[in-house]
């Protein structure tokens, strides 16, 4: 051994080995440290006078005995045996027997905390972190061209950029393009409408997929003249054509105009989510000639060794040479190139993380809970331990017991928390569906598993840990000796106390998030959606181009149609809009005549829709001046326009509008004849943007048009009757969104309603969990001192006072808890901003209900101790020794 | 009693430092960079399966040089054999010592 004074480093290494050899099994335990203690003076050879080693050389040293701890555990492990494992499991199984009552406590309480996060764990496993079911999936992208300037990250590429990144692209092994659509199937059944795509040839061959039957578009597809040919959905083939593979090559009416069926996708492939059909792409001259004109959706395949980076960079040095090129067009527009599976689930990866998190704080509390449970029953054990270890068995071999029980407790509670989540999945999924991007189902899979089986094992060892911890510091010898009582001590104690203010505090947290979401579901469904909306039924309809090729046939149409619905019975009012509230519509550019003097890009942008007579009427938009539109506003007529106030305030802030002309789509002069009052229209919770009103007499736009018809009683019981109207003129055209107004506004916050349901499930079940925490400890404390608590009302202490004494301490550490979890909360609940709508994430009022919560919950929770405390016999109490 | 051990990439490399005079844990860890935590480990089991065989230092000798007495590691006929078939399967290991291999003192 050195003569000289051993330096830090040697003495934190040789602690570290001691503390190592705890583990080690006895009979090993000297070798053990003789062998490490040697090890440490590695390096400090040659014999006397030694070289002082370095600063290196020595944290080198302390960071080695590190590993002696893996050494010894790797001794401990060695030392188990099967038998004796089994042996402790038997022993632990029939323990935990022995108390039913808190064996069923601590399970179900582990079970709703693991159910809980199989079952959000399960979707995130199926959204996020499954591969999309496409052949070397990670290579699949999206191409975006982007204005950094304008903010736009997002923007579909116009059809001409497209076909030169095409041409161009060395890093893309394949680029597909396609738009949007819906298709009206007529043929056989009742007419439906469904949505779909028009791809380029390649959209296929970048995702490589096979048909199920048949066949895909070839190359000769993107052409006028071959291109009446459709694949169908696994779905939709299922469904209409029942299956039948002979439906390949035969001719089906689509939009009025037979097109053969080339083939049928697998089952699943779902791109985008909604398509049942996919049909070849013609770009149109207009398309072709405007590169302004952004509508392709563009996936993509990374060629072989390629990366991300690179395609991203190459596509960005051929944007840049296309805004040189055409800068009227292309000048600031950049490309991003994105994982596909990341663009397809960006939409709800914030929030099912934010749900994740707070399952994750549920489990912790499950935790904390069942620990304080065990810490509890450890105390009451401690007899028991004290014979085991008076009858030989060492400290670590009773550690190596309580944990074997607390790890049969996790993995029971593990089992009973999959059944829970398998039940609850379904309960999930049925309150709002899951899309799983690529398609597939949500399902229990093995990764589920093998998650929800280390979470479990992970349980047990947490909460498992702190009784372990306080046995170790109990000195077993002398709580024989008196009787095995009390002997928990104030670590114990202390811990219990650290626990509840822990739960405490993550209750308060979740409490918080949920509150917030709560209220901001209430403020968008309060939201002043600018329309009457009691009693509106809905119907959405596309007029087949080819039966109605004419502007003037749709308007004879749309015409007879409103007519037809006013004279229902019980229908007090009917009329048509392009685009009915909640949804957006087109934005276009507009040019004011003497401020704008011609198209450019940098015009502003309004929301434009196409209505009928009385439409405002109808839906009860308030005229704020001016007029509204009459039968004399026709196709031969002077061309008019109504504006909304947020158009008004953004053109006319200072000047009347009425009587000033504007262009729009058509570029033709239109005078502005009226204003009328904003309409939410880019769904609740955003700021109405501009809009302008056009009389379809005049101008239409496309063929879709909704039906608005206000009722004089319950909407939804009209469908009938409306529904015969339409068919009544035209028996093919199928129906979408057939539904009441009201319906359409609740669904549009259907997203913002589950996820906050979820968190105030989380939340309440938090709080129960906290609320059974915090009686558990003042419980056992209450039993814990009944011979203090006798004495003091021996000596003529009041009930009241000895409930006082009870209710403060729980009081004391809820009022911990809460300024935790408050502290945590305002720094957390940022976390959700972007989910909140008319309430700050710091929300005062709600902080402090919440808090008020918590501390009414802890109240409740204790007076049920304090009220047995104050009942006490002090007789009962000092003789029960 | 010895029990079988499996041949790894990091037991071959192991046994090839004993084998070349590299004689407790952290000179095996110096001569060999394989991770810290792994080597002790590694030396119980082929301790266990008997392909290594340990004694204590003499305590004089280990006295003279002013330190405790270490515990030396070496290979068993068991061991010599067992070197030679993971030789076989790994042959560059023996290549990485022997340059590094020094006479045993």
């Amino acid at each position: 051994m050195s003569e000289t004074r051993p330096t830090l480093a040697e003495w934190v290494a040789r602690g570290l080995v001691r503390i190592a050899s705890r583990l080690v099994p006895w009979v090993q335990r000297g070798d053990f440290v003789r062998e490490w203690e040697a090890e440490l003076t590695h390096g400090f050879d040659p014999p006397p006078p030694a070289t002082p080693p370095g600063g290196g050389a020595r944290l080198r040293l302390v960071y080695r005995a590190v590993f002696a701890t893996v050494d010894a555990a790797h001794l401990r492990l060695q030392e188990l045996t099967l038998e004796s494992m089994f042996k402790d499991l038997r022993f632990a199984a029939r323990a935990l027997m022995r108390r039913p009552a808190f064996t069923v406590l601590a399970l179900l309480t582990i079970g709703l905390g693991i159910g809980a996060n199989t079952a959000i764990f399960t979707v995130v496993n199926a959204v996020l972190l499954r591969p999309l079911p496409y052949p070397q999936p990670n290579q699949l992208v999206m191409v975006w061209e982007q204005d950094r300037a304008r903010g736009w990250d997002r923007v579909p590429g116009s059809a001409e950029d497209f076909l030169t990144w095409r041409g161009e692209t060395r890093a893309l092994q394949a680029l597909s393009g396609g738009a949007n659509a819906t298709f009206a199937l007529t043929d056989g059944g009742e007419p439906e409408q469904v949505p779909g795509f028009r791809v380029t040839s390649d959209f296929f061959s970048v995702f490589g997929v096979a048909p199920a039957v048949g066949s895909f578009f070839g190359p000769d597809a993107n052409v006028t003249g071959a291109h009446r040919r459709v694949v169908l959905s696994h779905g939709l083939w299922q469904r209409r054509f029942g299956g039948d593979p002979r439906v390949v090559g035969r001719t089906i009416q689509v939009d009025g105009e037979g097109h053969e069926v080339l083939g049928v996708m697998p089952p699943g492939f779902q791109f985008p989510s909604a398509a049942q059909l996919w049909a070849p792409l013609v770009f149109s001259d207009a398309q072709l000639e405007d590169r302004n004109w952004h509508f392709l959706l563009t996936v993509g395949r990374i060629a072989e060794g390629t990366t991300l980076e690179a395609a991203r960079t190459e596509l960005t040095t051929i944007a840049a040479r296309l805004s040189q090129e055409f800068p009227s067009s292309n000048e600031g527009w950049g490309i991003d190139v994105r994982p596909l599976h990341a663009e397809m689930t960006n939409q709800v990866r914030g929030m099912l993380l934010v749900l994740l998190g707070a399952v994750g704080f549920v489990l912790l509390i499950a935790c904390a809970n069942v620990a304080n449970l065990l810490l509890v029953r450890a105390s009451g054990r401690t007899r028991e331990l004290s014979v085991r270890s008076a009858l030989g068995a060492g400290k670590t071999r009773l550690v190596q017991q309580l944990l074997t029980e607390s790890v049969l407790l996790a993995g029971l509670g593990g089992a009973l928390g999959l059944g829970l989540a398998w039940l609850g999945l379904d309960l999930l999924l049925s309150l709002s569906p899951i899309v799983v991007p690529g398609g597939g189902r949500v399902h229990i899979d093995t990764t589920v598993l093998a998650a929800t089986a280390l979470g479990a094992l992970l349980t047990g060892v947490s909460f498992g840990t702190a009784p372990a911890i306080a046995v170790m510091r109990t000195d077993l010898q002398s709580s024989l000796k008196d009787g095995g009582r009390g002997q928990a001590g104030t670590a114990g104690h202390r811990l219990r106390g650290f626990l509840v203010v822990a739960e405490m505090a993550l209750a308060l947290v979740l409490v918080t998030g949920a509150g917030l979401m709560i209220q901001s579901v209430r403020s968008l469904l309060d939201v002043d959606v600018g329309v009457d909306n009691e009693n509106v039924l809905l119907a959405q309809f596309t007029l087949p181009p080819a039966a109605y090729p004419q502007d003037a046939d749709q308007v004879l149409f749309y015409d007879r149609l409103v007519e037809r619905a006013r004279a229902l019975p019980g229908v007090r009012d009917a009329a048509l809009t392009s685009v009915a509230p909640p949804a957006s519509g087109g934005q276009f550019h507009v040019r004011i005549e003497g401020v704008h003097d011609a198209w450019t890009m940098d015009l502003p942008v309004a929301r434009s829709r196409s209505v009928s007579v009385g439409y405002f009427e109808a839906m009860g938009i308030p005229l704020l001046r001016g007029r509204t539109f009459t039968a004399d506003d026709r196709a031969e007529g002077a061309r008019v326009a109504i504006v909304d106030q947020a158009f008004a305030d953004q053109h006319f802030a200072n000047e009347d509008p009425i009587g000033r002309q504007i262009r729009t789509l058509e570029d033709e002069p239109r005078e502005i004849v009226g204003v009328v009052g904003n309409v939410a229209n880019t769904g609740l919770g955003s700021d109405a943007q501009p809009t302008d009103y056009l009389p379809y007499a005049q101008t239409t736009f496309g063929t879709t048009m909704t039906l608005a018809v206000r009722t004089q009683s319950e909407a939804g019981t009209f469908l009938p009757a409306v529904q015969d109207a339409i068919w009544s003129l035209d028996p093919k055209l199928p129906l979408v969104g057939v539904g009441t107004l009201q319906d359409r506004l609740s669904d549009s916050v259907a997203q913002a309603r589950f996820n906050s349901t979820l968190l105030t499930l989380f939340a309440v079940l938090a709080l129960v969990l906290a609320g059974v925490g915090i009686y558990g400890v003042m419980a056992y404390t209450v039993s814990e001192r009944t011979r203090e608590l006798g004495l003091r009302m021996a000596l003529g202490a009041s009930g009241s006072s000895v409930r006082g004494l009870v209710v403060r301490r729980a009081l004391t550490l809820t009022v911990g808890g809460v300024l935790m979890g408050m502290a945590a909360a305002f720094w957390l609940t940022r976390v959700i901003a972007s989910f909140l709508f008319g309430i700050e994430p710091t929300d005062p009022i709600t902080f402090a209900s919440v808090a008020g919560i918590l501390c009414a919950v802890a109240l409740l929770a204790s007076y049920v101790p304090a009220l047995r405390a104050s009942r006490l016999d002090p007789l009962a109490a000092l003789r029960n020794e | 009693m010895a029990k079988p051990v499996r041949m790894t990439y990091l037991t071959a490399v192991v046994l090839e430092a004993v084998a070349s005079g590299h004689r407790y844990g952290f000179d095996i860890m110096d001569a060999t960079g394989i991770p810290d935590g792994t080597v002790y480990p590694c030396l119980r089991r082929l301790e266990k399966a008997a392909l290594l065989a340990a004694r204590w230092e003499d305590a004089g000798e280990a006295a003279a040089k002013n330190r405790p007495a270490r515990k030396y590691y070496r290979l068993t006929a068991e061991g010599t054999e067992a070197l030679r078939g993971a030789r076989a399967r790994f042959p560059g290991v023996a290549r990485t010592f022997a340059s590094a291999a020094k006479a045993d003192a």
